[in-house]
Order: structure tokens, then C-alpha cells, then sequence
């Protein structure tokens, strides 16, 4: 009786999930779910506890989706794939708990029955568990990499452009770019002119210097080729570079490069702006970035790659040489220092 | 020499015509300057009723230098100025169509209507904004062919505008990549295949504040409206909401 049940219920999926109305799937799971159970009964009289084990899981799954709008013909199928996909997924993703679990109980029971003599021998089981650690949660990966960086190591390239929409503006006035440097740099040096040098190229753009971070800022001027309300619309760039430790890193760009953007926006009363900050770390190698984020590719057959990661505020990128946002908001550009974190 | 037809939007229709605007003063000698508006009749095409008006719009630039006059007398010039005259076709008294002009003579002389209004008899006509990117997903549909469009504003590092063209541009990762990287696409190249097999297909360059240019010498009123209207009739969907419009 219960084996004829159970062929009744490989049947029923095939004959109702015809449609893909909300409806027929509820009432086709309420059926799947009585034939289950009786299969249940019967595959546990077999004894075969794999297959016991499926069908109450495969059940739970049908509890959960019998809300959605099914578009295939065969349910009872497709839930079943989601199912045994999902174990595979866990266990790809977390394998590794389980020789980490394994690494603590035998390190606890070491230090439990030898005491803290034994620990010596004990370290190569240590880094066995701060490597897995790491190499499987980018938390634990980020925070070694923060501190790091905080004690002091590595040294970080960065590029910040800036780019404004500005209309009616004719040339670039030295004076006025280095008011507006002193301005940024005014919570760092008090009032001293020696810390900007300002000079003007034979293209007529400006090159600036700023001691306190040893800054070189390039500001230029170009044609955007569009006629506002009130006149010619021109782009003003600022492109300012240097290369410095992390903590002074975090400090020129959420303090010095913030403050500069934001008096340059308001001085020339900008339409729309664009910022794009690209960091690197300094001394690496060609390769480091392919190292980095390709696996399976050589880095020498690597020419160049990108990814990009849209961000709900802004753009973030990676390449082969550094790592970018790209936004029109300036708060954003402050992330820069969080992105520095995905690489070491 | 191409054509272009520019798109506005009708805010406020003149109770009769003529309309005029203001006498304005552009600041500079005791010149003052007028535009204004009268009827004509009906455009030459027939699948749509438009009305035909002419635009006349007088403008002047500072100009320094001596005249003389026939009796011999000399007087300093301080302004020289002319008169544009140009049609424009008004649709169901909403859209306004300004053609056989600059794109610049045309924008100012609504511009003059729209901020100098002489009285309570005016012409009120704004720029549109268009979304091109729903305007393309639309023509993708349509007989049209996308050939090439010009975007900006993209969030991309050291490109603030490109061009990208091609068979099938549309179809193209870079466009993909440009179209959704927060900028604008701000004017499409379209090719409208014609029904006379030997003459090439029309190319026409659409932008996103309403400018249709047609690329194509000695073209007729009729011949110009009948390609446009269709493009602008789809074009009036994506019509973006300019409340915020600051003028």
C-alpha cells in the first residue's frame, strides 16, 4: 500500500505543476507534503536513512517556497536540486570549520593534560589555525591587514582626481588655488605660506606642492564643449598624488583632500562633480594585483583585468595596478582607506 | 548642410497673435531689442495638425568702430545688430518645434519670450530633457537603427565624455559598461532607412534636450517633419519631469 503511495507521488508533481499559478503550487504542495510523510514511513522500514533525511528536508523546502511562482513544469525536481545544491555550498564554504574545530580540541586537551609546558609544541598547531582563519574569513584577513598597516608597515601609493563642471571660468588663478590649499591645510600648519609652493606650467596649469604631506597637486582647465544657461561649461580638474603610511594616508584623504574638494566645489559653485581615488601599495611588484585577485590565470598571461563592484554610492574597481572608487559623492571617497584593506 | 528641429515644451499659449516680448537692453549703447512672434498658417504635413508660426528675433553684439553716412557726417558704432527670422510648428498647443535656425538663435529668442514677457499676452516655451536611455530601449523596437551614441557624466576614471559607434553599438560590453555606470547617454545617432531604395538611409543625431539634426542637404518641410514627428512623438514618453528646473 505504501509503495503504491509513493508512485502515486513521483505522478502528482508531473500532472499538477502544469501551471504556474500560486495556486496550483499550493495545493500541489500540501499533496507532495501527505505523500512524503508515507514515504517517510516506508523508507524507514527499509532502513535507508539517506533517503529519509532528503525527503523531510526536501519537504521543509517545499514549505518554504510554495508562496512563489514556479515557472517550471517539474517542482518537486527543481526543489530538490535547490536542496542538494545547498549542502554542497555549505560544506564548500565552510569545510574548513572542521579542522579548525579539530585543531582547538586537540590544542585544549594538550594544554589541559600537560599544561602550559607543552605549548611549545604546540605553535605549528597555532598558525595551522590563524592560517585557516584567515584564509577563509576576510574579517579575520582585514583585521590582521589593519594592523598591520597600523603599526606602521607598508606604504601607500594614492591618486585622487577630482573633476568639477564649472561655467564662465577663463584661466586659473594662482592666488586663488593657493588660498584654497592654505584653507585645506589650515588644521595641520597655522597660516605659513612656506608649506605651498605654486608654480604654472608652459600649458598654463597650475602645479602645487604641499610640504605637510608631500603633496603635488595639478589643477587644469578644459573645454566640456557644452553651452550652459549663463555661459561655456568647463571642466576643473585637481589631481593630487603622493605616497605615505596608512595613518597619515587615512588623515590626507578624510581630513586634507575632503576639505580641499569641498572649498573647491563651493568657491566655483560647480554644477557636477566626479571623484575617483586610486590607491596601491607602494613597492610591490607588476604582478601583485593579478596575484591578488586572479587565481587561475598566470599573471604573465594576464594583459589587464577590471572589476568593477557597483556600489550603491558611488563605483569601486579593481585592475591590474591599483584599487579605485569612483563617485559623485564626497563623503564616499573616504572608503578608499577601508578599500586598502582588501589588499596586503 | 544639416537641419536641425529642436524640441519645447508649452508652458503658457498667447491668447492671440502677434506675441511680443520686452524691449531688452543688452547694456551697451541705447540699443533695445525685441522678438516676436506671428502666424502663418499650417505646416506642410498632413498626418498631424500644426500650426505655423514665425519667430522673429533681433540680436546685436558690441561691436567698436567708425560709420559714416552720406552727407559725410561720422559717428561712433558701439553695436551692430541683425534680425533672425525662423518658423516653428506648435503640436496640440503643448510642444513647441523651432527649425531653420542656429540652436543657439532659437533657445535665446524663447528664452527672451519666457523671462521679458510684454504684458499678460505671452509665450511661455521651456527646454525638455529627455531620457535617452528608455528612449533607446524603446527604439530598439522601432525601425530605427542605433548606430552610435555620445555619453556623459559616467562615473569612470579620466573619461568625462566618449563617443561609441558601430553596426550593432548597442550590443557592445563598452556601451553596457557606459550606459550603466551613472552617467547619461546625451545624444543617439540614428539611421531611418528611407523607402526610396537608391537614396542612402537618413542619419539623424538625437539629443537628450530635445535637438533632432538631420543630416541631409536640400530637404523639404515635409520630408523633415515626416522623419522627426515619429521620433519625437516616441521621444514625448521619456520626457523627464523638470520641476526642479531653476531658470
Amino acid at each position: 500500500m505504501l509503495t503504491t503511495s509513493r508512485v502515486e507521488g513521483q505522478k502528482a508533481p508531473h500532472r499538477s505543476a502544469r501551471g504556474v499559478c500560486e495556486e496550483t503550487v499550493r495545493r500541489q504542495a500540501s499533496c507532495m507534503r501527505s505523500v512524503t510523510v508515507s514515504t517517510v514511513e516506508w523508507a524507514r522500514k527499509r532502513g535507508d536513512i539517506s533517503k529519509v533525511l532528503s525527503m523531510v528536508l526536501g519537504c521543509i523546502e517545499i514549505k518554504g517556497t510554495h508562496r512563489m511562482h514556479v515557472e517550471e513544469n517539474n517542482v518537486f525536481a527543481k526543489v530538490k536540486g535547490r536542496f542538494s545544491m545547498d549542502v554542497v555550498k555549505v560544506f564548500r564554504r565552510f569545510w574548513w570549520s572542521v579542522p579548525s574545530l579539530l585543531y582547538l580540541i586537540c590544542l585544549s586537551v594538550d594544554l589541559y593534560s600537560r599544561g602550559l609546558r607543552a605549548f611549545q609544541q604546540e605553535i605549528a598547531m597555532v598558525v595551522a589555525i590563524v592560517q585557516t582563519f584567515s584564509t577563509n574569513i576576510p574579517l579575520v584577513r582585514r583585521g590582521i591587514r589593519w594592523l598591520k598597516y597600523f603599526l606602521g608597515f607598508g606604504h601607500f601609493r594614492i591618486d585622487a582626481t577630482a573633476t568639477f563642471e564649472v561655467v564662465n571660468v577663463s584661466r586659473l588663478s594662482a592666488q586663488k588655488f593657493k588660498q584654497i590649499v592654505m584653507g585645506a591645510l589650515h588644521p595641520y600648519v597655522k597660516g605659513d605660506d612656506k608649506n605651498v609652493d605654486c608654480t604654472t606650467n608652459k600649458n598654463g596649469q597650475l602645479i602645487i606642492y604641499c610640504d605637510y604631506f608631500s603633496i603635488y597637486i595639478t589643477v587644469d582647465l578644459a573645454d566640456a564643449d557644452v553651452t550652459a544657461e549663463d555661459g561655456d561649461v568647463q571642466w576643473l580638474t585637481i589631481r593630487a598624488r603622493t605616497s605615505l603610511r596608512f595613518r597619515t594616508l587615512r588623515e590626507a584623504i578624510n581630513g586634507f583632500l575632503i576639505d580641499l574638494f569641498s572649498i573647491t566645489r563651493e568657491s566655483f559653485s560647480s554644477q557636477s562633480e566626479k571623484y575617483v581615488v586610486k590607491v596601491a601599495v607602494e613597492g610591490t611588484s607588476n604582478d601583485f594585483m593579478k596575484q591578488q585577485f586572479v587565481k587561475e590565470f598566470e599573471p604573465k598571461e594576464i594583459e589587464r583585468f577590471s572589476i568593477r563592484v557597483r556600489k550603491p554610492r558611488g563605483f569601486q574597481e579593481a585592475t591590474q595596478s591599483d584599487l579605485r572608487i569612483e563617485t559623485t559623492r564626497l563623503d564616499e571617497i573616504s572608503n578608499a582607506v577601508s578599500l586598502l584593506l582588501k589588499i596586503s | 548642410m544639416p537641419v536641425s528641429i529642436k524640441m519645447y515644451k508649452i508652458l503658457e499659449l498667447p491668447k492671440e497673435l502677434p506675441v511680443e516680448s520686452a524691449q531688452t537692453s543688452p547694456g551697451y549703447g541705447g540699443v533695445s531689442f525685441v522678438t516676436k512672434v506671428t502666424q502663418l498658417g499650417q505646416s506642410e504635413y498632413p498626418d498631424k495638425s500644426l500650426d505655423k508660426w514665425q519667430i522673429m528675433h533681433e540680436i546685436g553684439e558690441e561691436f567698436l568702430g567708425k560709420g559714416y553716412i552720406e552727407d559725410g557726417s561720422q559717428y561712433d558704432i558701439v553695436a551692430v545688430s541683425t534680425s533672425e527670422r525662423f518658423p516653428c510648428f506648435v503640436e496640440d498647443q503643448k510642444f513647441l518645434y523651432t527649425f531653420g535656425t542656429k540652436r543657439v538663435v532659437s533657445e535665446q529668442a524663447l528664452r527672451r519670450l519666457r523671462k521679458f514677457p510684454n504684458g499678460d499676452n505671452k509665450l511661455i516655451a521651456e527646454p525638455v530633457q529627455i531620457n535617452l536611455v528608455g528612449l533607446k530601449a524603446k527604439l530598439m523596437n522601432e525601425d530605427a537603427i542605433i548606430r552610435g551614441g555620445w555619453f556623459r557624466r559616467m562615473q569612470i576614471a579620466n573619461v568625462e565624455v566618449a563617443y561609441l559607434g558601430g553596426t550593432s553599438v548597442v550590443e557592445s560590453d563598452d556601451w553596457d559598461r557606459y550606459e550603466s555606470s551613472g552617467g547619461t547617454i546625451s545624444a543617439l545617432r540614428l539611421d531611418i532607412p528611407t523607402i526610396d531604395v537608391e537614396r542612402e538611409s537618413i542619419k539623424i543625431l538625437f539629443t537628450s534636450d530635445g535637438n533632432c539634426v538631420v543630416y541631409r542637404s536640400q530637404i523639404t518641410e515635409f520630408e523633415l517633419l515626416r522623419h522627426t514627428m515619429p521620433l519625437f512623438d516616441l521621444a514625448k514618453e521619456f520626457l523627464v519631469d523638470k520641476s526642479t528646473h531653476v531658470d
